[in-house]
């Protein structure tokens, strides 16, 4: 996620975190916002400062310029895969699944739920009301095919451009059948978007692997129906445990992909980041919009 | 779905039925049908050589649509035995009169039946309606078009591993028969809008330039919107792959246009304006979707699944329609 300082400032003191996303990127003020997980032996490290990072982008190395730990509220869009698959108990314990994670949340936070089955459907738009969330997850059905890549596209679509921090959560039980859209151009999109996507999944899906991958998330296999409420409560915690790190590019172009290489300075952890960030060529007006 | 008894039926009597359904009854006529015990039914049919050929393909088509409804409910079994009850009514119409509107009516059936038997992935079914089919209808292009579907169903149904070279021959294969079926189907009628677009289809996953070329033929003679949506869907998908970027927005636009209650053009642009760098142009148009009072059934989903082709479907009842 890459913003501009002043507008981040300005959208940073107004109250409503819906505030509008800055119209027009402005070369020069750039900052770049990274959600960064840091686990050793799958537990979350604390209490890292920004000069415990080392980061490069596009091989240039940068200084970290502030680092917070779970300070923004949340922008969770739950992607439920609802196809016929999983009509039955499966469907009974993603709805818990939903309803528990939904419950974790924070006041402040927000939650939107899309589902697919061959149709995508936006059940809940962006909202702090979570008993509308509840109410629609208790009302969804099984029945259809499965069009999860042209679902994932949609939902990144529908991102909010506010000052929370977006995270994706799809579960979905089996491999796409009916999208329009290829894998590649998911993967693009995500890669794009900066969003951080965590994928439950029953079967092996390379394409959510990709997926993951390209955002800084992960993915988490259900071995049974029962675990899903607490894969989706890790997902939940994972993020909540991840640092936010910032900083002002320095020495590269502007325009085009930005590779990002994170690490720490000292000490052995995994650092789980999102290979990078797109920002769009200069249009003739010599500016353009955030990626 | 109980089955209702005799009595309880009153005059709903079989001829009763076909004639409500002949009449533009489709769809309450088939669910009352539906709810018949396999006895009656196959006492019923035993009188369809007395009907006249008309009310013959009603009856037909009013067997077909119980089944629609079976299948919909879940009731494979008894969905199967009314398709066999509207094969036998046909048989009997056949045998009654061999004028071309007949051959035509129960070529086109047997196409409209394998799809039924494809959106239910049951392939050996619909295999063998198409190779009864063809023995008795050679030269009927619907017939070919199928039977290059169901081609390109078990090619997709199937996982290929594309570390192996026996299998992507296979699926080359596969592909190769299904596009030789079209060809066919489209040398006894050039203006065939689903065979050129099933064609260009394999054309396009075949890295054939060839596709674009059938996807613009598919256009020019199509006359079903099924056609016209689907084929600037794929020119869209063409243009895109070519890097022609105003021409896809263009074919999507131009689908939406023809189908605005469907999903497929708005997931396609959307993408594109992702990959132009227009994130704010992309949620306006999933909003767009998102928030359509109406959304309907996408053409793309029955196409690529195998589903009813319900340009047949609506083709086959208006043949039942007697006025």
């Amino acid at each position: 996620m890459i913003r501009s300082l002043a507008i981040a400032a300005a959208i940073a003191a107004q109250a409503a975190p819906q505030a509008p996303p800055p119209a027009v990127f402005r070369s020069g003020i750039e900052v770049v916002e990274l959600d960064v997980s840091v686990t050793r032996g799958g537990q979350p490290v604390q209490g890292l400062t920004a000069r415990d990072f080392a980061l490069t982008d596009n091989g240039v190395a940068q200084e970290v310029d502030s680092v917070m730990l779970d300070r923004l509220p949340l922008s969770v869009t739950l992607v439920l895969d609802t196809s016929t698959s999983v009509a039955g108990d499966r469907l009974a314990h993603l709805v818990q699944a939903g309803d528990g994670l939904v419950s974790a949340l924070r006041p402040d936070d927000r939650v939107a739920l899309v589902t697919f089955s061959h149709l995508v459907d936006l059940r809940v738009p962006m909202t702090e009301d979570k008993p509308a969330v509840r109410d629609a997850l208790h009302n969804i059905t099984g029945l259809g095919a499965t069009a999860l890549r042209d679902a994932v596209e949609l939902a990144l679509a529908l991102q909010p451009h506010d000052r929370t921090r977006p995270l994706m959560l799809i579960f979905t039980d089996g491999l796409d059948t009916t999208s329009w859209l290829a894998e590649d151009a998911v993967v693009d999109t995500a890669r794009r978007v900066g969003v951080v996507i965590h994928a439950v999944r029953v079967e092996s899906d390379r394409f959510l692997e990709r997926l993951a991958e390209s955002s800084g998330g992960r993915t988490w296999s259900a071995t049974s129906d029962r675990q899903l409420r607490e894969l989706f409560t890790s997902a939940l915690d994972e993020m909540r445990a991840r640092y936010l790190l910032t900083y002002t590019p320095k020495g590269v172009a502007r325009a085009g992909w930005h590779e990002l290489k994170v690490r720490l300075r000292n000490g052995r952890a995994d650092v789980t980041a999102r290979p990078g960030y797109f920002v769009a060529a200069a249009s003739s007006s010599g500016s353009s919009r955030p990626r | 779905m109980p089955p209702v008894a005799a009595a309880q039926r009153g005059a709903d009597t079989y001829e009763a039925l076909i004639d409500r359904y002949a009449r533009g009854d489709q769809q309450d006529a088939p669910v009352l049908l539906a709810r018949w015990g396999r006895a009656e039914v196959t006492a019923a049919i035993g009188r369809a050589g007395r009907l006249r050929p008309g009310v013959q393909r009603a009856a037909a088509m009013l067997h077909t649509d119980a089944a629609v409804v079976l299948l919909a409910a879940d009731v494979t079994a008894l969905a199967i035995f009314h398709i066999n009850a509207a094969s036998r009514v046909l048989d009997e119409m056949k045998a009654g009169s061999r004028d071309a509107r007949a051959q035509q009516f129960d070529a086109r059936w047997h196409a409209f039946v394998a799809s039924v038997y494809t959106s239910r992935a049951m392939i050996d079914y619909a295999d063998r309606t198409l190779r009864d089919a063809l023995t008795s209808y050679s030269r009927e292009p619907l017939l070919y078009v199928a039977r290059g579907a169901l081609q390109e169903m078990r090619v997709g149904s199937a996982f290929v591993d594309l570390r192996s070279g026996n299998q992507i021959a296979r699926r080359d294969r596969a592909l190769e028969a299904a596009a030789a079926d079209y060809r066919r189907a489209i040398g006894f009628d050039n203006r065939l809008a689903i065979a050129h677009l099933r064609l260009g289809s394999v054309h396009a996953a075949q890295r054939d330039d060839r596709a674009r070329e059938n996807f613009e033929a598919a256009l020019a003679s199509a006359t079903e919107l099924r056609d016209r949506y689907l084929a600037h869907l794929f020119l869209g998908g063409m243009a895109e792959r070519e890097n022609r970027i105003d021409d896809a927005q263009r074919e999507y636009d131009a689908a939406r246009a023809l189908a605005p209650g469907c999903q497929t053009p708005y997931i396609a642009l959307a993408r594109i304006e992702q990959a132009l760098g227009r994130p704010d142009r992309a949620r306006e148009i999933a909003t767009a979707f998102t928030t359509l009072p109406d959304k309907t059934n996408d053409p793309w989903w029955d196409y690529h699944l195998g589903g009813f082709d319900q340009v047949l479907l609506a083709w086959l009842r208006a043949e039942a329609r007697i006025e």
